[in-house]
């Protein structure tokens, strides 16, 4: 890792020390406030940094930074502190420094991710979500539940990384380097040989299946329902959201752009995964009576409604006709909206509890709209936001969602690929119906039950004013979303133009021509369509 | 800001949401505050839906054709496509003879509903007016969106205040009521935005500009220029798209008139809905429904509506009969209102895809008519539910004697309902039958003919079951010996109450909020013309381009040269099949 690079990891650089600091400090000083207040701080900081090194686009040493990064850099903070906010109360006295500085970690690691061009720094910036969580689920604890969960996450969470590393073995045969820039090139020029044709798809199952346990994708979701319900809000809201961006992400980077010649394969997969992750989720999640066992298969389905856009991504490499039509781009839009919809729940849900006794089942939302409005709205905002109903932001996910998919069955290209798509589309949409009748479920008692006791609301006013941030901005990004749709459109479209690029002659120099490199990145590479013959 | 008709539009469509805002502002005022608050912006924005209309009818009479239609503009782009193509959404809003009475009827139709919720909303009554109010602005921004993406958020937006409204201001079983009616709705939406979608794509590809062009003019344009042709190959089956999109459409709009046999949500929803929810939902709601039709399956997707109307018809027919005759059995009032307004939806339907021009018309004005007598009837039972706390009919008797002004209003809606001549209810429903005659009679002979003629007999019979269980419902309420239901126990527990001790005939405001209906009821019955000439330059083309395909779909011999895309689907010969599979795409679209 050359000089340079440590400009492009500033923000992380000091989270990780910030990070530090707090651990070693939080021995001496056990003051609740001040630890959340300086990992606020923080994060702040690094998203000033962030702000200021948009411009900083390149590939230094095992980093690829482009406009990807730098999206999926940003909303990690914002995300940050959402959970900071919605974990201030969560955590023991003696403990609230370790549950912060952890908390910095695993932020930290998403970041490290997004922008990861080696297969180390990606193995390592993985971990470096998964191992504070552990810590995270097991500070969260009460009692054996709780103990049951930690211990769930923590064997399978370790299976899955071994089974990603053995996918990454694959990958590292087929490039004889651990860049993925090296590994990218092999694979585009030895496209038709025995060994990229015949451990290409290997590699590409293998990391599926390591990744589909971050993103709780099915047949790798079975922890979700057990975890979340055995742990704090918090935590629950922490799993999930950091985990399935990480994955998601990763997976776009790994499979999306950096094996060409492998979507057929690839989408394949997502394609089935998708169809049975969100069917699968949603079907389940009508039954559940424990609030976040509900939203652990509200998130699967998610997740499925997020790899359709992966599959559609994939299935139209290498470059969709115009941006928005790009899979990525609608996955990682509904990736943003998903992420402040859900943690705004999961703040909603702690804010109505009490830290000994959270808020367990969904009859104990009753009446709340009545006795806390502000809060009845928000819970509202969110469920309506993840049913997909206009004027909310998530349905300007499901929106570009479907259109990317759509997108691809319209597409002149494959007969066999447009009618999957289609079909995967009605799919999707059937899906979002189900999906309602739990989401109405839940606006339902909060909004038309009569309550019998009052609900306890002792969840502090960092919960609320999480809540209350996370609902201004569902709201508002439902109303005017073309502000953020631009942002995400340009990272995909810089992702898929530095994916695109030649490598440079010696991938140790950092390409530090800021103004070029983001003009080419802004430029809509979009040209018009190249004429079926109508 | 200019006072353009776009500028007044938009300001109509706005306001409602800057009155909901004000509402809720003056929560702390009081109840009278916020009643008020809610009437003014209501008979603000009738004002403003009144000068377009106004605008539309004196264009509609001028003899100059450049001044027949209302500019509107493109609209406010919120994306606009760069030099090398991409999204163009904007916010593009405007009327047209489709639309222009359905967007006066929402306005005038809120004041009756902020009047008739004047007493009866005692409770939460800011965010009851609020939610009114928001859902005005939707119903104002379906019929006037002219982009595919504004005209689903306002769509489905819709839902949302009247989930509220129903769930929390409803009768005993509201809860299921509200989630039922929003799911079964949104089920069949989600379709239709697919469909939506589709349609947008399929453009895109097929247009080749490289604008990924969401506007609704536009669109019809093109579809018109380069009709669909899609097909979805499965193996060697090769299913229409055009069909395939139209059904995605079907299924929403269809939930949404309802068409039989989806409108199981409707009695349930129309039951448990407070009054002013009942209002808008017969009033307005329903039109919806049909309005997509007449928007984008008629024109867009022409062919797959000649190719299904037999069936749709059928479904039309079955529903007025089903409709009327399980309205017969009821014994709760605003039950049989709503199985009424399955059958008159069911008359609706049938002018529309009879696809001639008078059954277009008939149409088109029954689904004002039904707006404004099922939305007076439903006003009316409301006002005797506020009086005695019950819809049961069995509980009333001579109320004509109690209260004449109520009872006179409620026979001027059924007489309109029943389609008596020199009120509106005749003026739509005899060109529909009338264009549904013509159909089965006297068009070139077709396939499947005696179905239609079969058809039209049978809708004809539902006029006479229509007259039955209206009247019969009249007669056992509002003449016969005085009857009423047991009412002191209730009013005497509640001192403050505006409630009267005994109920009372109609007060001013309760006569304020009915009159204006009746009016329209009237006017439109005497003057039918003047009603159905401003809509008519919008509605011919559709007759004549659906018409024709119809007659030329369901011709008893088909010509050599009939277009293969006019089938549900094909099964191609197996060599073609894999000689297209091999070789490059020459059809783009949804496959």
């Amino acid at each position: 890792m050359s000089v340079e690079s440590l400009d492009y990891l500033l923000p992380e650089v000091l989270l990780i020390l910030i990070a530090t600091a707090i651990y070693v400090a939080g021995a001496f000083v056990a003051a609740r406030a001040l630890w959340g207040w300086i990992a606020a701080a923080a994060l702040v900081v690094a998203g000033a940094l962030v702000w200021r090194g948009g411009e900083l686009v390149g590939t230094p040493g095992p980093l690829a930074v482009d406009a990807l990064t730098q999206y999926v850099r940003g909303l990690a903070i914002v995300v940050g502190l959402l959970l900071l906010l919605l974990s201030a109360r969560s955590a023991a006295a003696g403990q609230v420094s370790e549950q912060v500085g952890s908390l910095l970690l695993a932020i930290t690691g998403l970041m490290l991710a997004a922008g990861a061009n080696d297969l180390v720094l990606l193995f390592v910036s993985l971990e470096l979500i998964s191992i504070p969580t552990y810590v995270l689920l097991y500070l969260g604890g009460r009692g054996q539940k709780s103990q049951e969960a930690a211990a769930k996450y923590f064997f399978l969470s370790v299976l899955s990384s071994a089974v990603l590393l053995y996918g990454f073995s694959f990958l590292y045969g087929l490039g004889g380097s651990t860049s993925l820039t090296v590994i990218r090139q092999a694979i585009a020029t030895g496209g038709s040989t025995a060994l990229v044709s015949g451990l290409g798809p290997v590699a590409a199952v293998l990391i599926f299946a390591g990744l589909a346990y971050k993103i709780a994708a099915v047949p790798f979701h079975f922890y979700a329902p057990d975890v979340y319900q055995g742990t704090s809000h918090a935590n629950a809201a922490l799993l999930s959201v950091l985990p399935k961006a990480a994955g998601l992400i990763v997976l776009v980077r790994l499979l999306g752009l950096s094996m060409p010649g492998q979507h057929v394969t690839a989408w394949r997969v997502a394609m089935v995964l998708a169809a049975l992750t969100m069917t699968l989720g949603n079907v389940l999640a009508l039954w559940q009576t424990n609030v976040r066992r509900l939203l652990a298969y509200s998130s699967i389905a998610h997740s499925g409604y997020m790899l359709m856009g992966v599959a559609a991504g994939l299935a139209v490499l290498p470059a969709a006709q115009n941006a928005e039509s790009d899979g990525y781009f609608g996955m990682l839009f509904y990736l943003t909206v998903y992420m402040l919809a859900t943690a705004g729940t999961f703040a909603v849900f702690e804010y109505l509890g009490r830290r000994d006794e959270p808020l367990e089942r969904v009859d104990e939302l009753a009446g709340v709209a009545r006795s806390q409005p502000v809060v009845g709205i928000a819970l509202a905002a969110f469920m309506f936001s993840l049913a997909g109903i206009p004027p909310l932001a998530g349905f300007a996910g499901k929106l570009w969602l479907f259109y990317g998919a759509l997108s691809v069955a319209g597409a002149p290209g494959d007969r066999s690929v447009k009618t999957w798509f289609a079909l995967l589309a009605v799919l999707g949409v059937l899906n979002a119906a189900v999906a309602a009748a739990y989401y109405l479920r839940l606006i339902g008692v909060s909004w038309f039950g009569a309550s019998t006791e009052r609900p306890r609301a002792d969840g502090g006013r960092a919960p609320w004013a999480a809540a209350l941030v996370c609902a201004v901005l569902v709201i508002a990004i439902g109303v005017y979303p073309f502000p953020l749709m631009r942002r995400a459109s340009l990272a995909v479209q810089g992702a898929r133009a530095a994916a695109s690029e030649p490598a440079p002659a010696a991938p140790t120099a950092p390409a530090l021509s800021a103004a070029s490199s983001s003009s080419t990145a802004i430029e809509p590479k979009s040209k018009s369509p190249s004429g079926p013959a109508g | 800001m200019q006072f353009s008709p776009f500028n007044v539009l938009s300001l109509a469509i706005l306001l409602p949401i800057v009155g909901a805002g004000m509402v809720w502002a003056v929560t702390d005022a009081g109840k009278a505050a916020i009643r008020l608050v809610a009437l003014a912006t209501t008979l603000a924005t009738l004002v403003l839906a009144g000068y377009l209309v106004l605008r539309h009818v004196a264009a509609a009479q001028t003899a100059d054709p450049a001044a027949a239609t209302i500019d509107y503009g493109q609209g406010t782009p919120w994306i606009e496509p760069g030099p090398a193509g991409g999204l163009d959404v904007r916010f593009a809003v405007g009327l047209d003879g489709l639309s222009f009475w359905l967007f006066g009827l929402t306005a005038l139709l809120m004041v009756t509903s902020v009047l008739v919720s004047w007493t009866a909303i005692q409770e939460r009554p800011a965010t009851f007016y609020s939610l009114l109010l928001l859902l005005e602005s939707g119903m104002l921004g379906v019929f006037a969106a002219r982009d595919v993406i504004l005209f689903y958020v306002f769509f489905e937006f819709t839902l949302i205040p009247l989930f509220f409204l129903i769930g929390v201001w409803g009768s005993e079983e509201r809860r299921y009521a509200a989630i039922k009616f929003f799911l079964f709705t949104l089920a069949g939406s989600l379709l239709t935005f697919l469909g939506l979608l589709a349609i947008v794509i399929w453009n895109y590809y097929e247009s080749g500009s490289g604008v990924l062009t969401f506007s609704i003019p536009e669109l019809t344009r093109s579809l018109a220029e380069r009709p669909m042709d899609a097909a979805l190959r499965i193996g060697r089956v090769a299913i229409n798209g055009q069909v395939l999109v139209f059904l995605a459409l079907f299924a929403g709009f269809a939930i949404k008139v309802p068409l039989f046999p989806l409108h199981t949500w409707l009695p349930l929803a129309h039951v448990q809905a407070p009054t002013a929810g009942s209002v808008l939902l017969a009033g307005v709601l329903l039109k919806i429904g049909t309005y997509g039709f007449l928007r984008f399956s008629l024109p867009m997707l022409p062919e797959a509506t000649a190719l299904c109307a037999p069936w749709i018809l059928w479904l039309a027919t079955g529903g007025i009969l089903y409709g009327a005759l399980v309205a017969l059995a009821q014994g709760d009032m605003k039950r049989l209102i709503a199985y009424s307004s399955v059958s008159h939806l069911g008359y609706a339907m049938l002018g529309i895809f009879a696809l001639s021009n008078l059954g277009l018309a008939g149409g088109s004005l029954q689904m004002i008519n039904h707006g404004l007598s099922t939305g007076g009837l439903f006003a009316v039972v409301g006002m005797l539910y506020e009086r005695y706390h019950t819809r049961e009919i069995a509980q009333y008797g001579g109320l004509a004697a109690r209260m004449p002004w109520l009872a006179f209003f409620m026979l001027v809606f059924t007489f309109s309902s029943i389609g008596l001549p020199g009120l509106n209810g005749f003026a739509g429903e005899f060109p529909i039958l009338l264009g549904m005659f013509q159909r089965a009679w006297s068009g070139p002979p077709i396939a499947g003919q005696t179905q239609l003629q079969v058809m039209s007999v049978l809708a004809v019979a539902g006029v006479v079951l229509g007259a039955w269980y209206m009247l019969w419902l009249v007669k056992c309420v509002f003449f016969g010996p005085v009857k009423e239901p047991h009412v002191a126990t209730h009013s005497a527990a509640h001192e403050g109450h505006d409630e009267p001790v005994l109920p009372r005939d109609l007060s001013w405001r309760e006569i304020a909020a009915l009159a204006p209906l009746v009016v329209f009821i009237v006017w439109i019955g005497v003057a039918p013309q003047g009603f159905i000439g401003p809509m008519s330059p919008a509605l011919e083309p559709l007759a004549a381009t659906d018409g024709a395909l119809f007659e030329r779909v369901w011709q008893l011999e088909p010509p050599a040269d009939a277009r293969p895309a006019v089938a549900l689907f094909e099964i191609l010969p197996a060599t073609e099949s894999a000689a297209s599979s091999l070789a490059g795409e020459e059809l783009a679209g949804v496959r």
